[in-house]
Protein backbone atom coordinates (compact mmCIF):
# COMPACT_ATOMS: atom_id res chain seq x y z
CA UNK A 1 0.00 0.00 0.00
CA UNK A 2 2.78 2.02 0.48
CA UNK A 3 4.14 2.47 -3.02
CA UNK A 4 0.41 3.13 -3.85
CA UNK A 5 0.09 5.88 -1.57
CA UNK A 6 3.40 6.95 -2.60
CA UNK A 7 2.24 7.37 -6.55
CA UNK A 8 -0.94 9.07 -6.24
CA UNK A 9 -0.18 11.96 -3.32
CA UNK A 10 0.60 15.38 -4.22
CA UNK A 11 3.70 16.69 -4.10
CA UNK A 12 4.33 18.13 -1.34
CA UNK A 13 1.90 16.84 0.86
CA UNK A 14 2.89 15.51 4.36
CA UNK A 15 3.07 11.50 4.17
CA UNK A 16 2.14 11.03 7.74
CA UNK A 17 3.51 8.76 10.39
CA UNK A 18 2.72 4.77 9.83
CA UNK A 19 0.41 5.10 12.85
CA UNK A 20 -1.68 7.71 11.35
CA UNK A 21 -5.72 7.21 10.30
CA UNK A 22 -4.70 7.91 6.49
CA UNK A 23 -2.30 5.48 6.31
CA UNK A 24 -4.63 2.43 7.81
CA UNK A 25 -7.15 3.28 4.54
CA UNK A 26 -7.66 0.14 2.93
CA UNK A 27 -7.47 0.39 -0.87
CA UNK A 28 -9.87 -0.81 -2.80
CA UNK A 29 -11.33 -4.53 -3.03
CA UNK A 30 -9.23 -5.16 0.60
CA UNK A 31 -11.64 -7.73 1.97
CA UNK A 32 -12.99 -6.83 5.17
CA UNK A 33 -12.93 -10.13 6.57
CA UNK A 34 -8.82 -9.53 6.98
CA UNK A 35 -9.72 -7.06 10.08
CA UNK A 36 -11.87 -9.26 12.76
CA UNK A 37 -8.39 -11.22 13.44
CA UNK A 38 -6.98 -8.30 14.20
CA UNK A 39 -9.15 -7.01 16.59
CA UNK A 40 -9.69 -10.17 17.87
CA UNK A 41 -5.79 -10.02 18.76
CA UNK A 42 -6.28 -7.28 20.64
CA UNK A 43 -9.45 -8.14 22.46
CA UNK A 44 -7.95 -11.95 23.46
CA UNK A 45 -4.50 -10.42 25.24
CA UNK A 46 -6.14 -7.72 26.93
CA UNK A 47 -8.67 -10.41 28.06
CA UNK A 48 -6.35 -11.49 30.68
CA UNK A 49 -7.68 -9.08 33.08
CA UNK A 50 -10.06 -12.10 33.55
CA UNK A 51 -7.82 -14.53 34.44
CA UNK A 52 -5.77 -12.25 36.67
CA UNK A 53 -7.30 -14.60 39.73
CA UNK A 54 -5.09 -17.25 38.79
CA UNK A 55 -2.19 -14.87 40.33
CA UNK A 56 -3.73 -13.64 42.92
CA UNK A 57 -2.72 -16.95 45.31
CA UNK A 58 0.67 -16.88 43.91
CA UNK A 59 1.05 -13.37 44.90
CA UNK A 60 -0.24 -13.69 48.28
CA UNK A 61 2.44 -15.62 49.21
CA UNK A 62 5.44 -13.88 47.92
CA UNK A 63 4.13 -10.47 49.41
CA UNK A 64 3.12 -12.45 52.91
CA UNK A 65 -0.38 -10.55 52.45
CA UNK A 66 -4.03 -11.16 52.85
CA UNK A 67 -6.33 -11.45 49.68
CA UNK A 68 -7.63 -8.03 49.73
CA UNK A 69 -4.50 -5.83 49.37
CA UNK A 70 -4.13 -8.10 46.24
CA UNK A 71 -7.81 -8.05 44.98
CA UNK A 72 -7.10 -4.44 44.80
CA UNK A 73 -4.48 -5.04 41.68
CA UNK A 74 -7.69 -6.13 39.31
CA UNK A 75 -10.12 -3.67 40.94
CA UNK A 76 -8.02 -0.44 40.11
CA UNK A 77 -7.08 -2.31 36.64
CA UNK A 78 -10.82 -2.16 35.89
CA UNK A 79 -11.76 1.48 37.68
CA UNK A 80 -8.77 3.00 34.88
CA UNK A 81 -10.10 0.62 31.96
CA UNK A 82 -13.62 2.74 32.37
CA UNK A 83 -11.89 6.06 32.85
CA UNK A 84 -9.21 4.94 29.95
CA UNK A 85 -12.64 4.20 27.66
CA UNK A 86 -14.30 7.40 28.95
CA UNK A 87 -11.75 10.08 28.59
CA UNK A 88 -10.14 8.54 25.63
CA UNK A 89 -12.49 7.28 23.66
CA UNK A 90 -12.25 10.73 21.30
CA UNK A 91 -8.65 10.68 21.22
CA UNK A 92 -9.29 7.15 19.76
CA UNK A 93 -12.08 8.06 17.08
CA UNK A 94 -9.78 10.75 16.03
CA UNK A 95 -6.44 9.33 15.86
CA UNK A 96 -7.98 6.09 14.36
CA UNK A 97 -7.28 1.99 15.25
CA UNK A 98 -3.47 1.77 14.57
CA UNK A 99 -1.99 4.31 16.62
CA UNK A 100 -4.72 3.25 19.46
CA UNK A 101 -4.05 -0.38 19.19
CA UNK A 102 0.18 0.45 19.74
CA UNK A 103 -0.72 2.52 22.68
CA UNK A 104 -3.01 -0.04 24.01
CA UNK A 105 -0.36 -2.70 23.60
CA UNK A 106 2.47 -0.02 24.94
CA UNK A 107 0.17 0.04 27.73
CA UNK A 108 -1.11 -2.89 28.55
CA UNK A 109 2.08 -5.20 27.83
CA UNK A 110 4.42 -2.02 29.69
CA UNK A 111 2.44 -2.55 33.02
CA UNK A 112 3.22 -6.34 33.23
CA UNK A 113 6.86 -5.67 32.86
CA UNK A 114 6.35 -3.08 35.33
CA UNK A 115 4.45 -5.38 37.56
CA UNK A 116 6.82 -7.76 36.93
CA UNK A 117 9.78 -5.36 38.36
CA UNK A 118 7.74 -4.76 41.05
CA UNK A 119 7.42 -8.55 42.16
CA UNK A 120 11.13 -9.24 40.99
CA UNK A 121 11.94 -6.05 43.83
CA UNK A 122 9.13 -7.12 46.28
CA UNK A 123 7.64 -3.62 45.82
CA UNK A 124 3.96 -3.85 45.63
CA UNK A 125 2.64 -0.37 44.89
CA UNK A 126 4.98 -1.08 41.54
CA UNK A 127 2.51 -3.89 41.05
CA UNK A 128 -0.44 -1.53 41.78
CA UNK A 129 1.49 0.97 39.46
CA UNK A 130 2.42 -1.24 36.74
CA UNK A 131 -0.66 -3.66 36.51
CA UNK A 132 -3.50 -1.61 37.80
CA UNK A 133 -2.35 1.81 36.44
CA UNK A 134 -0.34 1.50 33.56
CA UNK A 135 -2.10 -1.99 32.46
CA UNK A 136 -5.56 -0.35 32.79
CA UNK A 137 -4.85 2.39 30.26
CA UNK A 138 -3.97 -0.03 27.83
CA UNK A 139 -7.18 -2.37 28.91
CA UNK A 140 -9.44 0.74 28.24
CA UNK A 141 -8.06 2.07 25.07
CA UNK A 142 -7.98 -1.53 23.67
CA UNK A 143 -11.04 -2.53 24.58
CA UNK A 144 -13.21 0.21 22.81
CA UNK A 145 -10.73 0.75 19.45
CA UNK A 146 -10.87 -2.31 17.38
CA UNK A 147 -14.75 -2.04 17.88
CA UNK A 148 -15.76 0.83 16.31
CA UNK A 149 -13.23 -0.30 13.48
CA UNK A 150 -15.23 -3.02 13.01
CA UNK A 151 -18.99 -1.52 13.11
CA UNK A 152 -17.85 0.44 10.37
CA UNK A 153 -16.34 -2.26 8.24
CA UNK A 154 -19.52 -4.49 9.18
CA UNK A 155 -22.37 -1.39 8.58
CA UNK A 156 -24.91 -4.06 7.74
CA UNK A 157 -23.79 -6.52 10.98
CA UNK A 158 -22.52 -4.68 13.27
CA UNK A 159 -23.68 -7.35 15.99
CA UNK A 160 -22.00 -9.91 14.26
CA UNK A 161 -19.07 -7.51 14.01
CA UNK A 162 -18.97 -6.30 18.08
CA UNK A 163 -19.96 -9.61 18.70
CA UNK A 164 -16.69 -11.44 17.19
CA UNK A 165 -14.45 -8.68 19.20
CA UNK A 166 -15.92 -8.92 22.12
CA UNK A 167 -16.09 -12.51 22.33
CA UNK A 168 -12.59 -12.12 21.99
CA UNK A 169 -12.10 -10.38 25.66
CA UNK A 170 -14.11 -13.57 27.50
CA UNK A 171 -12.28 -15.98 25.43
CA UNK A 172 -8.83 -14.49 26.36
CA UNK A 173 -9.24 -15.56 30.14
CA UNK A 174 -9.79 -19.15 28.84
CA UNK A 175 -6.15 -18.58 27.04
CA UNK A 176 -4.31 -17.22 29.94
CA UNK A 177 -5.82 -18.83 32.83
CA UNK A 178 -4.59 -22.00 32.22
CA UNK A 179 -1.38 -21.09 29.94
CA UNK A 180 -0.18 -18.59 33.08
CA UNK A 181 -1.28 -21.81 35.65
CA UNK A 182 1.02 -23.85 33.30
CA UNK A 183 4.28 -21.28 33.40
CA UNK A 184 3.65 -20.63 37.00
CA UNK A 185 4.26 -24.51 37.17
CA UNK A 186 7.35 -24.92 35.18
CA UNK A 187 9.29 -22.07 36.19
CA UNK A 188 10.13 -22.43 39.31
CA UNK A 189 9.54 -24.80 42.51
CA UNK A 190 6.59 -23.02 43.76
CA UNK A 191 4.40 -20.34 41.76
CA UNK A 192 5.37 -17.51 44.03
CA UNK A 193 9.12 -18.21 42.99
CA UNK A 194 7.59 -18.01 39.13
CA UNK A 195 5.23 -14.68 38.91
CA UNK A 196 7.91 -12.63 37.50
CA UNK A 197 9.14 -14.73 34.46
CA UNK A 198 5.66 -15.69 33.80
CA UNK A 199 4.48 -12.03 33.66
CA UNK A 200 7.49 -11.22 31.08
CA UNK A 201 6.73 -14.62 28.94
CA UNK A 202 2.95 -13.54 28.61
CA UNK A 203 3.59 -9.50 28.50
CA UNK A 204 5.92 -10.64 25.44
CA UNK A 205 3.81 -12.69 23.25
CA UNK A 206 0.89 -10.12 24.00
CA UNK A 207 3.05 -7.14 22.70
CA UNK A 208 3.70 -9.50 19.55
CA UNK A 209 0.14 -10.24 18.89
CA UNK A 210 -1.11 -6.58 19.16
CA UNK A 211 1.38 -5.51 17.41
CA UNK A 212 0.50 -7.69 14.97
CA UNK A 213 -3.01 -6.72 15.12
CA UNK A 214 -1.88 -3.12 14.70
CA UNK A 215 -0.14 -3.73 11.42
CA UNK A 216 -3.11 -5.54 9.56
CA UNK A 217 -5.79 -3.15 10.86
CA UNK A 218 -6.93 -0.67 8.22
CA UNK A 219 -9.79 1.25 8.20
CA UNK A 220 -12.73 1.38 5.21
CA UNK A 221 -12.00 4.12 2.61
CA UNK A 222 -14.66 6.96 3.11
CA UNK A 223 -17.41 6.17 0.12
CA UNK A 224 -16.63 2.08 0.58
CA UNK A 225 -19.55 -0.01 1.42
CA UNK A 226 -20.41 -3.39 1.53
CA UNK A 227 -21.35 -5.01 -1.80
CA UNK A 228 -25.15 -4.88 -2.25
CA UNK A 229 -25.62 -2.93 1.17
CA UNK A 230 -27.35 0.95 0.69
CA UNK A 231 -27.39 2.69 3.75
CA UNK A 232 -30.75 3.84 5.15
CA UNK A 233 -31.55 7.37 3.65
CA UNK A 234 -34.04 7.99 6.60
CA UNK A 235 -34.55 6.37 10.42
CA UNK A 236 -36.00 3.52 10.72
CA UNK A 237 -37.23 1.84 13.83
CA UNK A 238 -34.50 2.95 16.54
CA UNK A 239 -31.93 2.93 13.96
CA UNK A 240 -30.89 6.87 12.99
CA UNK A 241 -30.14 7.77 9.73
CA UNK A 242 -28.06 10.99 11.20
CA UNK A 243 -25.26 10.92 13.71
CA UNK A 244 -24.98 12.64 17.10
CA UNK A 245 -21.54 13.55 18.72
CA UNK A 246 -20.51 12.04 21.78
CA UNK A 247 -20.61 15.60 23.46
CA UNK A 248 -24.10 15.67 22.34
CA UNK A 249 -24.97 11.93 23.11
CA UNK A 250 -24.14 11.88 26.38
CA UNK A 251 -26.99 15.00 26.85
CA UNK A 252 -29.91 12.42 25.51
CA UNK A 253 -31.42 10.57 27.93
CA UNK A 254 -31.04 8.03 25.67
CA UNK A 255 -27.25 7.54 26.52
CA UNK A 256 -28.62 7.40 30.40
CA UNK A 257 -31.49 4.99 29.80
CA UNK A 258 -28.51 2.58 27.88
CA UNK A 259 -26.44 3.52 30.93
CA UNK A 260 -28.67 2.27 33.26
CA UNK A 261 -29.83 -1.29 30.97
CA UNK A 262 -25.83 -1.90 30.38
CA UNK A 263 -25.05 -1.51 34.26
CA UNK A 264 -28.24 -3.71 35.65
CA UNK A 265 -27.41 -6.58 33.08
CA UNK A 266 -23.66 -6.50 34.21
CA UNK A 267 -24.48 -6.29 38.27
CA UNK A 268 -26.53 -8.65 37.66
CA UNK A 269 -23.92 -10.88 35.81
CA UNK A 270 -21.58 -10.50 38.01
CA UNK A 271 -23.61 -11.32 41.38
CA UNK A 272 -23.40 -14.98 40.07
CA UNK A 273 -20.04 -14.46 38.51
CA UNK A 274 -18.04 -13.16 41.79
CA UNK A 275 -19.80 -15.91 43.88
CA UNK A 276 -19.66 -19.05 41.00
CA UNK A 277 -18.20 -21.68 43.29
CA UNK A 278 -18.96 -20.93 46.75
CA UNK A 279 -22.29 -20.56 45.55
CA UNK A 280 -23.04 -24.15 43.62
CA UNK A 281 -21.39 -25.45 46.79
CA UNK A 282 -23.57 -23.63 49.01
CA UNK A 283 -26.36 -24.75 46.84
CA UNK A 284 -25.54 -28.43 46.47
CA UNK A 285 -23.32 -30.01 49.32
CA UNK A 286 -22.31 -32.77 47.31
CA UNK A 287 -20.00 -30.21 44.80
CA UNK A 288 -16.20 -30.76 45.90
CA UNK A 289 -14.07 -28.06 44.94
CA UNK A 290 -12.88 -29.22 41.42
CA UNK A 291 -16.41 -29.59 40.28
CA UNK A 292 -17.43 -26.21 41.55
CA UNK A 293 -13.99 -25.41 39.44
CA UNK A 294 -15.93 -27.10 36.66
CA UNK A 295 -18.76 -25.02 36.80
CA UNK A 296 -16.83 -21.84 36.66
CA UNK A 297 -15.40 -23.55 33.38
CA UNK A 298 -19.13 -23.63 32.19
CA UNK A 299 -20.27 -19.88 32.87
CA UNK A 300 -16.99 -18.57 31.52
CA UNK A 301 -18.09 -20.85 28.35
CA UNK A 302 -21.63 -19.41 27.93
CA UNK A 303 -19.95 -15.89 28.86
CA UNK A 304 -17.68 -16.28 25.88
CA UNK A 305 -20.44 -18.02 23.95
CA UNK A 306 -23.28 -15.67 24.13
CA UNK A 307 -21.17 -12.39 22.86
CA UNK A 308 -20.99 -13.71 19.54
CA UNK A 309 -24.33 -15.54 19.49
CA UNK A 310 -26.55 -13.26 21.09
CA UNK A 311 -24.65 -10.12 19.63
CA UNK A 312 -25.23 -11.73 15.81
CA UNK A 313 -28.85 -12.42 16.52
CA UNK A 314 -29.42 -8.81 17.23
CA UNK A 315 -28.98 -8.54 13.80
CA UNK A 316 -32.11 -10.40 12.87
CA UNK A 317 -34.24 -8.90 15.72
CA UNK A 318 -33.18 -6.06 16.80
CA UNK A 319 -31.53 -4.20 19.29
CA UNK A 320 -34.38 -3.45 21.51
CA UNK A 321 -35.88 -7.06 21.18
CA UNK A 322 -32.60 -8.72 22.13
CA UNK A 323 -32.42 -6.67 25.12
CA UNK A 324 -35.90 -7.56 26.02
CA UNK A 325 -34.42 -11.22 26.45
CA UNK A 326 -31.27 -10.38 27.87
CA UNK A 327 -33.56 -8.67 30.78
CA UNK A 328 -36.52 -9.83 30.86
CA UNK A 329 -35.66 -13.83 30.23
CA UNK A 330 -32.63 -13.00 32.01
CA UNK A 331 -35.07 -12.37 35.61
CA UNK A 332 -37.34 -15.08 34.92
CA UNK A 333 -33.83 -17.48 34.81
CA UNK A 334 -32.91 -15.47 38.10
CA UNK A 335 -36.38 -15.90 39.09
CA UNK A 336 -36.14 -19.89 38.64
CA UNK A 337 -32.36 -20.13 40.82
CA UNK A 338 -34.57 -18.49 43.97
CA UNK A 339 -38.00 -20.75 43.38
CA UNK A 340 -35.98 -24.12 41.46
CA UNK A 341 -32.08 -23.80 42.16
CA UNK A 342 -32.00 -26.40 44.66
CA UNK A 343 -34.10 -29.02 42.46
CA UNK A 344 -31.27 -30.29 40.93
CA UNK A 345 -27.48 -29.94 39.55
CA UNK A 346 -28.70 -29.34 35.70
CA UNK A 347 -31.41 -26.81 36.25
CA UNK A 348 -29.17 -25.11 38.27
CA UNK A 349 -26.36 -25.17 35.83
CA UNK A 350 -28.98 -24.56 32.83
CA UNK A 351 -30.65 -21.41 34.37
CA UNK A 352 -26.99 -19.61 35.48
CA UNK A 353 -25.31 -20.33 32.35
CA UNK A 354 -28.65 -18.85 30.40
CA UNK A 355 -27.90 -16.01 32.87
CA UNK A 356 -24.06 -15.66 31.93
CA UNK A 357 -24.70 -16.23 28.09
CA UNK A 358 -27.29 -12.87 28.64
CA UNK A 359 -24.30 -11.01 30.65
CA UNK A 360 -21.76 -11.48 27.41
CA UNK A 361 -24.24 -10.84 25.22
CA UNK A 362 -25.40 -7.31 26.61
CA UNK A 363 -21.32 -6.88 26.69
CA UNK A 364 -21.07 -7.75 23.31
CA UNK A 365 -24.51 -6.04 21.70
CA UNK A 366 -24.48 -2.42 23.34
CA UNK A 367 -22.18 -1.20 20.49
CA UNK A 368 -24.31 -2.01 18.07
CA UNK A 369 -27.32 -0.92 19.68
CA UNK A 370 -25.40 2.76 20.45
CA UNK A 371 -24.56 2.83 16.45
CA UNK A 372 -28.00 2.50 15.79
CA UNK A 373 -29.22 5.32 17.49
CA UNK A 374 -26.04 7.85 17.72
CA UNK A 375 -24.74 6.48 14.50
CA UNK A 376 -21.30 5.55 13.74
CA UNK A 377 -19.49 9.02 13.46
CA UNK A 378 -18.05 8.73 17.33
CA UNK A 379 -19.39 5.27 18.16
CA UNK A 380 -16.32 4.17 19.99
CA UNK A 381 -16.25 7.77 21.82
CA UNK A 382 -19.54 6.97 23.29
CA UNK A 383 -18.79 3.42 23.98
CA UNK A 384 -16.00 4.39 25.90
CA UNK A 385 -18.28 7.01 27.84
CA UNK A 386 -20.81 4.61 28.42
CA UNK A 387 -18.13 1.76 29.84
CA UNK A 388 -18.36 3.90 33.00
CA UNK A 389 -21.48 1.72 33.76
CA UNK A 390 -19.55 -0.95 33.77
CA UNK A 391 -16.79 0.36 36.46
CA UNK A 392 -19.47 1.26 38.52
CA UNK A 393 -20.93 -2.49 38.29
CA UNK A 394 -18.16 -4.04 39.07
CA UNK A 395 -18.38 -2.30 42.25
CA UNK A 396 -22.02 -3.08 43.02
CA UNK A 397 -22.68 -6.12 41.79
CA UNK A 398 -20.16 -7.78 44.56
CA UNK A 399 -20.87 -5.39 47.39
CA UNK A 400 -24.47 -6.21 46.90
CA UNK A 401 -23.78 -9.73 46.93
CA UNK A 402 -21.43 -10.25 49.54
CA UNK A 403 -22.92 -7.58 51.73
CA UNK A 404 -26.23 -9.96 51.30
CA UNK A 405 -24.86 -13.40 51.56
CA UNK A 406 -22.78 -12.23 54.63
CA UNK A 407 -26.07 -10.99 56.22
CA UNK A 408 -27.81 -14.18 55.65
CA UNK A 409 -25.33 -16.35 57.88
CA UNK A 410 -22.57 -16.54 54.59
CA UNK A 411 -22.03 -19.51 51.98
CA UNK A 412 -21.90 -22.29 55.38
CA UNK A 413 -25.35 -21.23 55.66
CA UNK A 414 -26.50 -22.86 52.23
CA UNK A 415 -29.10 -21.82 49.64
CA UNK A 416 -31.17 -19.96 52.01
CA UNK A 417 -28.11 -17.04 52.11
CA UNK A 418 -28.52 -16.26 48.82
CA UNK A 419 -32.21 -15.94 48.25
CA UNK A 420 -32.42 -12.59 49.23
CA UNK A 421 -29.04 -11.13 47.02
CA UNK A 422 -30.43 -13.11 43.68
CA UNK A 423 -33.95 -11.93 44.76
CA UNK A 424 -32.53 -8.18 44.78
CA UNK A 425 -30.70 -8.98 41.48
CA UNK A 426 -34.56 -9.94 40.03
CA UNK A 427 -35.43 -6.19 41.10
CA UNK A 428 -32.55 -5.04 39.28
CA UNK A 429 -33.22 -6.48 36.32
CA UNK A 430 -36.45 -5.29 36.35
CA UNK A 431 -35.16 -1.72 36.36
CA UNK A 432 -32.98 -2.60 33.30
CA UNK A 433 -35.93 -3.53 31.72
CA UNK A 434 -37.98 -0.72 32.12
CA UNK A 435 -34.43 1.69 31.27
CA UNK A 436 -34.68 -0.43 27.80
CA UNK A 437 -38.73 -0.38 27.35
CA UNK A 438 -38.07 3.46 27.62
CA UNK A 439 -35.69 3.94 25.06
CA UNK A 440 -37.08 5.90 21.86
CA UNK A 441 -35.18 7.41 18.64
CA UNK A 442 -33.19 10.57 19.27
CA UNK A 443 -34.54 13.75 18.68
CA UNK A 444 -33.13 14.86 15.60
CA UNK A 445 -31.84 18.21 17.35
CA UNK A 446 -28.75 16.00 18.85
CA UNK A 447 -27.90 14.68 15.73
CA UNK A 448 -25.37 16.30 12.82
CA UNK A 449 -26.96 17.90 9.87
CA UNK A 450 -27.07 15.01 7.03
CA UNK A 451 -24.67 16.03 4.16
CA UNK A 452 -27.50 15.41 0.50
CA UNK A 453 -27.04 12.25 -0.94
CA UNK A 454 -24.61 10.71 2.04
CA UNK A 455 -27.25 10.50 4.64
CA UNK A 456 -25.18 7.32 6.58
CA UNK A 457 -21.86 8.02 4.74
CA UNK A 458 -20.01 7.85 8.62
CA UNK A 459 -16.72 8.03 7.38
CA UNK A 460 -17.31 10.99 5.43
CA UNK A 461 -18.68 12.31 8.33
CA UNK A 462 -15.84 11.63 10.28
CA UNK A 463 -13.70 13.26 7.72
CA UNK A 464 -15.31 16.19 7.14
CA UNK A 465 -16.01 17.07 11.31
CA UNK A 466 -13.08 15.84 12.56
CA UNK A 467 -10.35 17.44 9.89
CA UNK A 468 -9.10 13.83 8.94
CA UNK A 469 -7.03 13.67 5.99
CA UNK A 470 -4.53 16.47 4.99
CA UNK A 471 -6.14 20.13 3.57
CA UNK B 1 -1.11 -5.33 -4.95
CA UNK B 2 1.89 -3.82 -3.24
CA UNK B 3 4.46 -5.94 -1.71
CA UNK B 4 4.03 -4.56 1.33
CA UNK B 5 0.30 -5.18 1.12
CA UNK B 6 0.84 -8.64 0.22
CA UNK B 7 2.54 -9.22 3.59
CA UNK B 8 -0.55 -7.04 5.32
CA UNK B 9 -2.76 -9.99 3.98
CA UNK B 10 -0.45 -12.92 4.86
CA UNK B 11 0.15 -11.62 8.34
CA UNK B 12 -3.64 -10.77 8.84
CA UNK B 13 -4.11 -14.55 7.44
CA UNK B 14 -1.28 -16.00 9.88
CA UNK B 15 -3.29 -14.19 12.51
CA UNK B 16 -6.79 -16.24 12.12
CA UNK B 17 -4.63 -18.90 12.49
CA UNK B 18 -2.87 -18.10 15.52
CA UNK B 19 -6.71 -16.09 17.25
CA UNK B 20 -8.01 -19.48 16.24
CA UNK B 21 -5.97 -21.76 17.64
CA UNK B 22 -5.55 -19.88 20.52
CA UNK B 23 -9.49 -19.60 20.96
CA UNK B 24 -9.43 -23.80 20.30
CA UNK B 25 -6.66 -24.30 23.10
CA UNK B 26 -8.88 -22.01 25.50
CA UNK B 27 -11.90 -23.85 24.86
CA UNK B 28 -10.52 -27.34 24.89
CA UNK B 29 -9.02 -26.23 28.30
CA UNK B 30 -12.08 -25.17 29.77
CA UNK B 31 -14.29 -27.71 28.56
CA UNK B 32 -11.66 -30.18 30.20
CA UNK B 33 -12.40 -28.61 33.48
CA UNK B 34 -15.90 -27.87 33.10
CA UNK B 35 -16.55 -32.08 32.35
CA UNK B 36 -15.71 -32.11 36.06
CA UNK B 37 -19.21 -30.47 37.32
CA UNK B 38 -20.53 -34.17 36.11
CA UNK B 39 -17.46 -36.34 36.44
Amino acid sequence: MSSQAASSRPAGARRGSFLDRERTVAPPGYSRWLIPPAALAVHLSIGQVYAFSVFKLPLQEHFGTEGTPIAVIFSIAIVMLGLAAAFGGTWVERNGPRKTMVASALFFCGGLFIASAGVALDQLWLVYLGYGVVGGIGLGLGYISPVSTLIKWFPDRPGLATGLAIMGFGGGALIASPLTNRLLNSYADAPENAIAPTMITLASAYLVLMLLGAWVVRVPAKDWRPAGWTPPQQATGMRAAADTTARNAIRTPQFWLLWVVLFTNVTAGIGILEQAAPMVQAFFSQIDAAAAAGFVGVLSLCNMAGRFVWSSTSDVIGRKPIYVVYLGVGLVAYLGVVLLGTSSVAVFVILTGIILSFYGGGFATIPAYLKDMFGGLQVGAIHGRLLTAWSAAGVAGPLIVNTLVDAGGGAEAGASAYRLPLSVMVGVLAVGFVANALVKPVDPRFQEPVASGSAASTAAGQDRREGVGKR
Amino acid sequence: MSESQGAAKAAAVLLWVLVGGGLGYGVWQTVARASQLFG
